[in-house]
């Protein structure tokens, strides 16, 4: 029975205690609400990528010479095609540009229209394949660089085919991954066109027959070379199988996450001040407070208590305000400011659908980090109002 | 067989520091205070009388000396025991100290919030109690809503919550109105006619008509000749 008591008297001390715990509130508002809304597009991120990979190809065949990755020749089809277990595979060319006169960096990459896999949020249509310098771009780059279905992009590569004016004939919709959000998709031979790499790819798209992707895996890794040598000799295969994949996403946005938390740092250090600075208002109110519950038989750890359940209502309703924030960050605001931190490139008003998840997990990280918020920054004035004599304080 | 007096001080000293150097409140005082007395302080103001009121109600350590409740030492017991004192006691101060933002009712038995007394309980102990100190209308008031006399008739009321064994009052009828000076010490009349021990620091001849034992203070010491009591 003392404890429900003591609780309701901990909610009760909220109220009676306005300034101090708006104040508070509003501190743990200001720390927590980036910090929510940065891990829920982190792992909004994560889910996303992990469904890419799903969706993807079973393994991905590259080459390599002295160690470091190298085109393969195209002819390296035949060879794949002929291995016993493999579906179908597709050749595929990524590779680097720069458009417009800010020199905006895409990702482009060449592969037969049929294996894209998107047609139904494509505004527009998808290129023909063939040397048709048709491309369809992602949503926030087309925002970015003010094209539209039918705009002409001047030449943006030079080499001894001459220059060629490239058409975007589709734009993605923005409910697409972020990661379409700065590529440019094209037809293999236009790729092979703007990369000047006649008859060569740089990987290789295998879909496997259940059951045999690790042993598809091991014959082509087997494989001397992935096709007849040429004049530099032979190209020794490297496969990535969707594992790998899964394995090593983690890393890259851990990176940013580290950033982030490193931010977030920051900003726990300065709150935990600001808090105790904010714990501090009506102080002397306080201390005469817990005073006059311990001339009144309140034992200490009674009145410490009552200020933890204080604490705790203080945390969760600014946690919870915090993550109600967040969301109207995330969801109206596109995660203006956030987004970037996360997806560089991205600026202020991403034109995409920001992937993010307001999970269980990071909910109640953002409740525990709010208690600790509270709790450390108004440990200091709680244990003196709790340890006063009361006889001093009621002076 | 003598009986363990409720509250004795044996030769205390209470010594406060401040910035123009010490500040003897008390030195070397000894009280006894039988179960059942009603004791009343006298002298002049800073003559150490809210001083050993807090040594005796378990607010306050001397700074030498013992003070003792049923013959254990307070001076020296851990928090814990002297709290438990402090809920067998009542205390009514020189000034109300109400939490302002709770209505009377909540003031008046917040002490029996760590007891485990459920809200309807508690309403109900404080209707009793602010009826006796003539203030029943007044249960949902907030202290602001209040003058001076009645939130020091419901500072009596909060002191009596519990059914204390001793009551300690602070010039509990200093600057009120006859009739709410009358209250008070009709309460303090009553509360000791139960049994329980009452200790008073007055200038009021009213109140201390009352008195079954006297002590006067003068710049800390016993002014008066009886000795020890």
């Amino acid at each position: 029975m003392k404890l429900p008591a003591l609780v309701r008297a901990g909610f009760v001390a909220v109220i009676l205690h306005p300034l101090r715990s708006a104040a508070s509130v509003a501190c743990i508002i200001a720390v927590l609400t980036p910090y929510a809304g940065g891990l829920a597009v982190s792992r909004g991120l994560l889910t996303q990528a992990r469904g890419a990979i799903e969706g993807g190809a079973d393994l991905h065949v590259a080459g390599r010479r002295f160690g470091r990755p190298a085109p393969v020749p195209l002819a390296a089809l035949e060879t794949l095609r002929a291995l016993p277990g493999g579906r179908s595979v597709t050749p595929r060319i990524v590779g680097e540009a720069a458009l417009g006169i800010d020199r905006v960096p895409v990702v482009v990459v060449g592969l037969p229209a049929t294996q894209l896999g998107v047609t139904s949020s494509v505004n527009g249509r998808l290129y023909r394949d063939g040397a048709s310098h048709e491309v369809v771009i992602g949503a926030e780059l087309a925002r970015r660089l003010h094209l539209d279905v039918g705009s002409r992009i001047p030449p943006f590569y030079s080499n001894e085919d001459g220059e060629f004016v490239s058409t975007v004939v589709g734009i993605f919709g923005t409910d697409l991954p972020v990661w379409q959000a700065h590529l440019m998709f094209c037809s293999l031979e236009t790729a092979a066109i703007i990369f000047s790499q006649k008859d060569l790819v740089t990987d290789f798209l295998i879909d496997c027959e259940p059951g045999y992707t690790l042993a598809l895996s091991e014959q082509i890794a087997r494989l001397p070379t992935l096709a007849a040598s040429d004049n530099h000799g032979p190209v020794a295969p490297v496969v990535t199988a969707r594992d790998d994949l899964h394995a090593a996403l983690p890393r890259n946005l851990r990176h940013y996450e580290g950033i982030f938390q490193i931010h977030f740092l920051l900003a726990f250090a300065v709150g935990i001040p600001l808090l105790m600075v904010t714990s501090g208002f009506g102080l002397s109110e306080r201390r005469r407070e817990a005073a006059l519950l311990k001339a009144t038989g309140w034992m200490t750890d009674e009145v410490l208590l009552l200020s933890f359940v204080e604490s705790l209502v203080i945390a969760t309703l600014g946690a919870s305000i915090s993550v109600i924030l967040a969301w109207i960050w995330l969801v109206p605001f596109q995660g203006a400011g956030l987004a970037g931190i996360f997806l560089p490139g991205v600026e202020t008003d991403p034109a995409l659908v920001l992937p993010f998840e307001l999970t269980p997990v990071p909910l109640l990280l953002t409740s525990v980090i709010a208690l600790a918020i509270v709790t450390i920054g108004s440990i200091y004035s709680t244990w003196r109002a709790a340890t006063t004599s009361p006889a001093l304080a009621l002076r | 067989m003598t009986e363990t007096p409720h509250f004795a001080t044996r030769s205390v000293t209470r010594t406060f520091s401040s910035r123009r150097g010490d500040v003897h409140a008390l030195t070397d005082v000894t009280v006894i205070v039988p179960r059942g007395e009603f004791l009343v302080l006298t002298g002049p103001s800073g003559c150490g009388k809210t001083t050993l009121l807090a040594l005796l109600s378990a607010l306050d350590r001397p700074t030498a000396g013992d003070v003792l409740h049923r013959g254990e030492d307070l001076g020296r017991a851990p928090e814990g025991v002297r709290a438990l004192v402090r809920r067998r006691i009542g205390l009514v101060f020189q000034h109300s100290h109400m939490i302002r933002g709770l209505p009377l009712w909540e003031n008046v038995t917040y002490p029996l919030v760590p007891r485990g007394v459920d809200e309807r309980e508690r309403r109900a102990i404080a209707e009793s109690l602010l009826e006796r100190v003539q203030m029943k209308d007044c249960v949902l008031a907030l202290p602001r809503e209040l003058s001076a006399g009645e939130l020091r008739r419901a500072a009596v009321a909060r002191a009596l919550v519990g059914e204390p064994e001793a009551l300690f009052a602070d010039e509990p009828t200093s600057n009120l109105d006859a009739e709410s000076a009358e209250a008070v010490i009709s309460v303090l009349r009553d509360t000791h006619a139960r049994g329980a021990t009452v200790i008073a620091a007055t200038h009021d001849p009213a109140l201390a008509t009352l008195a079954t034992a006297r002590i006067e203070l003068s710049g800390g010491t016993r002014a008066d000749a009886e000795s020890p009591r």
